[in-house]
C-alpha cells in the first residue's frame, strides 16, 4: 500500500495537492509549514484542537513529508491502541442497580 | 423509563446515568481496582443527584460527573497517603522544547506504523496508564481515551489549558516510553533498528 493510500486511509479524505499549483506569485513552500511546526502541531491536530493553522495546512505538511509522516502514524497507532485495550470495559451489571438502589432511598428522604 | 426512583430530579436518568460505564472506567483508573471504583461510582452518582440542581441541563454532564468523582477521589487520598509524585508543572516545556519523539526515533528503523502497539495486551496498556502520576493520568484518560476537549479536561482539573497540554504531552511520552520498553523485553520490536541490516 501506497503512503498516499494509507493517507486516504487515516484521514478518510482525497488530499488537496492542486491548490498548491495554483497561481497568484505565492510559492508552495512558502506555504508549507517547517517540520518543527509540523511535529510540535502533532497532538493538537490528532486531538482535533488545532489554533490559529488549519487542519488542510497541517495534513499538507504530514501528506507531503515523509520524515514526519511516520511521526504522525506512530501517534496515530498509540491512540488507538489506548482507545481499543478499554473499549470493552463496561460497569459490573450489579453497579447499576445499586446506584439506582441508592438513589432511590436519596429521594425519599427529600 | 418514567415514575422510577430517580423522579424527584428530571433529567437526571435521561443525562446522568447513561455515563455509568464512562464514570465506572475514570474510577477504575483513578483507584486501580474493581472494589473502590464501584465504591467511588456510588458516592459520585449520590452527589450528582444531591447536587443535581446545580446543573446546567444539555451541558456536559460526562465532565461534570468526571468532576466529582476526581473530587471525591482526591479528598479521599488526602486523608489517606500522600501524593504519588509531584509532577513538573514548567508550562512553556513540552512539544515546543522537544519537538521529535526519543520513542519514535527508536521504532522508526524497524516498525514505522507503530505495529508493535497491535501486540501489547490490554491489561499491559491499561497497568501502564494506571503507573502514571495522577496529573498525568487523568489528563491521558479524558483525552485518549475519553475523549474529552483541552477545555473540558483543563475545567474538570482546575488548570489552565496550558497546564493540560503540558500534561498531556509528558504523560503520553511516559507512557510510549514504558510500551515501547515492555515491548522490546517481550520481543515485539527489536531494540537496535537497522543494526543488522545491509
Ligand atoms: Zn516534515
Amino acid at each position: 500500500m501506497s503512503i498516499l493510500d494509507s493517507i486516504k486511509r487515516l484521514f478518510g479524505g482525497v488530499p488537496t495537492n492542486g491548490a498548491q499549483a495554483g497561481p497568484g506569485g505565492n510559492s508552495s513552500d512558502a506555504d508549507m509549514i517547517s517540520c518543527e511546526d509540523a511535529l510540535q502541531l502533532v497532538h493538537d491536530y490528532l486531538d482535533g484542537e488545532l489554533v490559529g493553522v488549519s487542519e488542510g495546512r497541517v495534513r499538507a505538511h504530514f501528506e507531503a513529508c515523509s520524515r514526519c509522516y511516520p511521526h504522525l502514524q506512530l501517534e496515530s497507532s498509540y491512540r488507538e491502541a489506548v482507545r481499543r485495550a478499554v473499549a470493552g470495559e463496561m460497569a459490573p451489571s450489579g453497579l447499576r442497580k445499586r446506584v439506582t438502589d441508592l438513589l432511590a432511598e436519596a429521594s425519599s428522604g427529600d | 423509563m418514567r415514575d422510577t426512583s430517580t423522579g424527584l430530579r428530571p433529567g437526571f436518568e435521561d443525562e446522568a446515568l447513561p455515563h455509568l460505564d464512562a464514570v465506572y472506567r475514570f474510577a477504575l483508573r483513578l483507584t486501580g481496582g474493581p472494589d473502590q471504583a464501584e465504591d467511588l461510582v456510588q458516592e459520585t452518582f449520590l452527589r450528582a443527584f444531591k447536587s443535581w440542581d446545580q446543573y446546567t441541563r444539555g451541558t456536559a454532564a460526562k465532565s461534570w460527573l468526571f468532576t466529582i468523582c476526581r473530587n471525591v477521589f482526591l479528598r479521599g487520598r488526602e486523608r489517606g497517603q500522600r501524593h504519588d509524585e509531584i509532577v513538573e508543572e514548567n508550562v512553556g516545556r513540552g512539544a515546543a522544547a522537544a519537538p521529535i519523539n526519543p520513542v519514535w526515533v527508536s521504532v522508526l528503523g524497524s516498525d514505522p506504523e507503530g505495529q508493535f502497539f497491535d501486540s501489547i495486551v490490554d491489561a499491559k496498556i491499561v497497568e501502564a496508564i494506571e503507573s502514571l502520576p495522577e496529573e498525568y493520568r487523568t489528563a491521558v484518560v479524558l483525552s485518549d481515551m475519553e475523549g474529552l476537549p483541552y477545555a473540558e479536561i483543563a475545567a474538570l482539573m482546575e488548570v489552565p489549558v496550558g497546564t493540560v497540554k503540558s500534561r498531556l504531552f509528558r504523560g503520553r511520552r511516559r507512557l510510549q516510553q514504558v510500551l515501547y520498553e515492555y515491548a522490546v523485553e517481550m520481543g515485539y520490536i527489536s531494540k537496535r533498528p537497522g543494526t543488522d541490516d545491509s
